[in-house]
């Protein structure tokens, strides 16, 4: 339905999408998942006719987006990076003026706006001035705005960035709402890997202006098939231990963590063992070890050599 | 275009600094500066009444019949000839100057005898018993009216003969001549201009055309000078607002919000030039009626006053909506608010100097008022002024001409200025 070719946008000496190719599928639920500063931001302003991309087109329905950017404005909600809101207004009125902007009025105004406030949960909030509201209801009532002309898609930019755990969670869960019961498409912008991999069918994972791996969340874990993470728990850092980890020929990395060490290795029977008896020889004590299956964030960590949120 | 709008008054009417800069402040200064002031351009203070004798030499009826047979002599039409008769009765500047001489405004200060013949008055001058003769010579009348009408050079002149001992008095009368003779040729010509032909005519080799605002008929008072020069000042901080507060929507992502939806610029440039239109004309609006109420400062105008006020405030409001439009413009093609200040710290402080809301700058030099009629306050102030002057609607509309114009053209750069397309 949406479909993204060979987007490019310079600034001057910065790349900051260079050649991004991506499509979303009517009903799908699909996340960007990149660091800061991987151009999630900028995709989103040219899928969404902000700014002109240097090269490439974005195409609904098999037409430029480009050429006639009016075909794709009514069908989009946009949800910013930003808490894009008139802070003196009310969220009552603040949704009612974007309502009337997407050419919404009188009753049909006034029960959107009821049904979108019920859906972020704010109803009994509505008559207060955004500047008093606490970030989690301000990035609600960001969500709502977009939400006021019922668009096909959804595209939300990082939509939970600072804030509290439960604004967050209800967030989730109503974006889910939206994605499974009413048929919205959602794009989700995050650089938070667990929220993704909660949300999302499919996945594209984007690095320095490019689109690094993509597909459904178990093909992008497959990268990792061939390798396992083990976290080793010990009594006492070691150095020694960490030098004769990165020797043993199955092992491929060993970062430090919290009262240990998290070790990458190729999948193998003896690991565990071979760690416990190297462990031994140098009288470095293991307190625990665990085996832990792969996260988006491990495979980010694959391919990149850092974490997300560097 | 509704609904934007009552966004930005919404927005800018609960932001209190805001109401109190383009509300609160000018009421207070309007307030201050026309209890300060009001003593000392009403009074006189501390100047002892003058007296002073107008001698009359002529002989109006008799100079009227020269004149009309003149005009006769020169095969005028008679409906011409009439229509100019009867105009003429109307600005004879000797029985201006008479009615100046006597009006009320100036009783306390002046006291005009009329009766004296040309040798007693100088009797009297010499006996002390007046400081002053005013001598309105023989065929003064007749040599204005052909001055005036048929463009000949005027070789009479009204004289002033005053004891010198004390300067001060001196001062005053010959000020207040000077001033008529100002004010009467300004008066002239724009009762000229009016009836279609310009005369460019000059009496006693005056300065043609200059505007001043001690008019003989109808004086301005301090409340009426501070209630115009200040809300015309703090009119224009309504642009900077405006243009602010377009910035901020900028700022905060709503600007690029509204593009996203599909609303386009240039619609969103004109309703900046709306509010702030309407913003500013209701400003106008409240703080005149305020003035008026609590300060009395319009009282006994008639309507035709209240229709000419109306037509300035709009056509002022139309301007500072322009320039709005123009701050808005600059602000958010070069990403930076930094004009919006600029604007109003400084270019507002000089244009209400230029324009006169501070004091008659006519008084320090003719010089400033030209220019300051440049200004867009500057203007409206001078029509304003005009208006309480009792000034025809005629005559003050080279003033909204001009602020019209100015606002066509701030327009254009704006739009000019202003990205066309999609904006970050
Ligand atoms: N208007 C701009 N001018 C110059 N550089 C920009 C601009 N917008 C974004 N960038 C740069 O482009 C890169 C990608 O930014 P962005 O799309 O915001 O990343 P993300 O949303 O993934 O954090 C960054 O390096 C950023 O500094
Ligand atoms: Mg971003």
């Amino acid at each position: 339905m949406l479909e993204v070719e060979g987007l490019k946008k310079t600034y001057k000496t910065t790349k900051a999408v260079d050649g991004v190719q991506l499509y979303l599928n009517k009903g799908e639920s699909v996340g960007l998942l990149g660091p800061n500063g991987a151009g999630k931001s900028t995709t989103i302003s040219m899928m969404s006719t902000l700014i002109t991309p240097t090269s490439g087109d974005v195409r609904y329905n098999k037409k430029s987006v480009l050429k006639h950017p009016d075909i794709i404005r009514p069908v989009l909600g946009v949800v910013p990076q930003e808490i894009a809101l008139y802070e003196e207004l009310t969220a009552y009125e603040n949704m009612r003026f974007f309502g009337k902007i997407y050419g919404l009025s009188g009753r049909k105004l006034e029960n959107k706006v009821d049904e979108v406030l019920e859906l972020v949960g704010l109803s009994d909030r509505k008559k207060e001035r955004i500047k008093r509201y606490s970030g989690g209801m301000k990035r609600r009532i960001n969500i709502a705005v977009a939400l006021m002309h019922e668009p096909e898609v959804l595209i939300m930019d990082e939509p939970t960035v600072g804030i509290d755990p439960q604004s967050r969670s209800y967030i989730l869960d109503m974006v889910r709402k939206l994605n499974r019961e009413k048929g919205m498409t959602v794009l989700y912008t995050s650089h938070y890997m667990e929220e993704v991999e909660r949300l999302c069918d499919r996945v594209y994972i984007m690095d320095h202006g490019h689109i690094i791996a993509s597909g459904t969340k178990d093909e992008l874990k497959s990268i990792l098939s061939g390798e396992e993470t083990v976290f080793v728990e010990v009594q006492q850092m070691s150095l020694k231990l960490v030098e004769q980890l990165v020797a043993h020929e199955a092992i491929q990395k060993v970062t430090e963590v919290e009262k240990g060490y998290k070790v990458i290795a190729t999948k193998g029977e003896d690991l565990l063992a071979d760690i416990f008896k190297l462990a031994s020889t140098i009288d470095v004590k293991i307190t625990g070890i665990h085996v832990q299956t792969p996260t988006l964030e491990d495979v980010f960590l694959h391919l990149t050599g850092r974490k997300l949120r560097d | 275009m509704w609904n934007m709008l009552k966004k930005d008054f919404l927005t800018i009417s609960r932001d209190r600094s805001e109401v109190l800069v383009l509300l609160v402040m000018p009421f207070v200064l309007i307030a201050i500066l026309g209890f300060a002031l009001g003593g000392i351009n009403q009074e006189n203070q501390g100047i002892a009444e003058i007296p002073i004798a107008l001698v009359m030499s002529q002989d109006f009826d008799q100079e009227l019949q020269d004149f009309e047979q003149r005009l006769e002599d020169e095969g005028f039409p008679r409906e011409m000839i009439n229509q100019v008769i009867e105009s003429a009765e109307a600005i004879d500047p000797a029985i201006m100057l008479k009615n100046l001489l006597l009006a009320p405004e100036l009783e306390g200060a002046i006291a005009t005898e009329t009766g004296y013949q040309s040798t007693e008055a100088q009797q009297a001058l010499e006996d002390d018993q007046i400081a002053a003769i005013i001598t309105i010579p023989e065929q003064f009348s007749y040599q204005t009216l052909i001055a005036i009408y048929l463009d000949e050079e005027p070789n009479a002149s009204i004289e002033v003969k005053v004891q010198d001992y004390e300067q001060i008095r001196s001062d005053v009368i010959e000020s207040v001549v000077t001033n008529f003779v100002d004010q009467y040729n300004f008066e002239t010509s724009i009762a000229l201009a009016t009836e279609g032909e310009a005369v460019e005519t000059a009496l006693n080799n005056e300065a043609f055309g200059e505007t001043t605002y001690l008019s003989t008929r109808d004086p301005v008072s301090a409340f009426q000078y501070y209630t115009i020069g200040m809300a015309v000042m703090f009119a224009l901080y309504v642009a900077a607002t405006v243009s602010s507060n377009a910035f901020k929507e900028k700022e905060t992502h709503v600007f690029a919000r509204l593009m996203v939806t599909g609303e386009k610029p240039i619609r969103y440039l004109i309703s900046k030039a709306v509010a702030a239109t309407v913003l500013t004309a209701l400003q106008l609006a409240i703080l005149f009626i305020l003035s008026g109420l609590l300060f009395q400062t319009f009282a006994n105008q008639d309507l035709s006053f209240w229709l000419g006020v109306s037509v300035i405030t709009l056509s002022f409001a139309v301007t500072v909506g322009s320039v709005a439009t123009l701050l808005t413009a600059i602000a958010l093609q070069f990403n930076n608010d930094a004009i919006s200040a600029a604007f109003s710290g400084g270019i507002v402080t000089i244009f209400a100097f230029l324009g006169g809301s501070f004091t008659p700058v006519e008084q320090i030099s003719p010089v400033i008022r030209m220019l300051g009629n440049w200004t867009p306050n500057g203007a409206v102030m001078t029509a304003y002024l005009q208006t309480i002057q009792g000034l025809s609607f005629g005559a003050v509309m080279p003033m909204i001409y001009r602020v019209l114009v100015m606002s066509i053209v701030l327009i254009s750069v704006a739009v000019f200025i202003f990205p066309k397309r999609r904006l970050a």
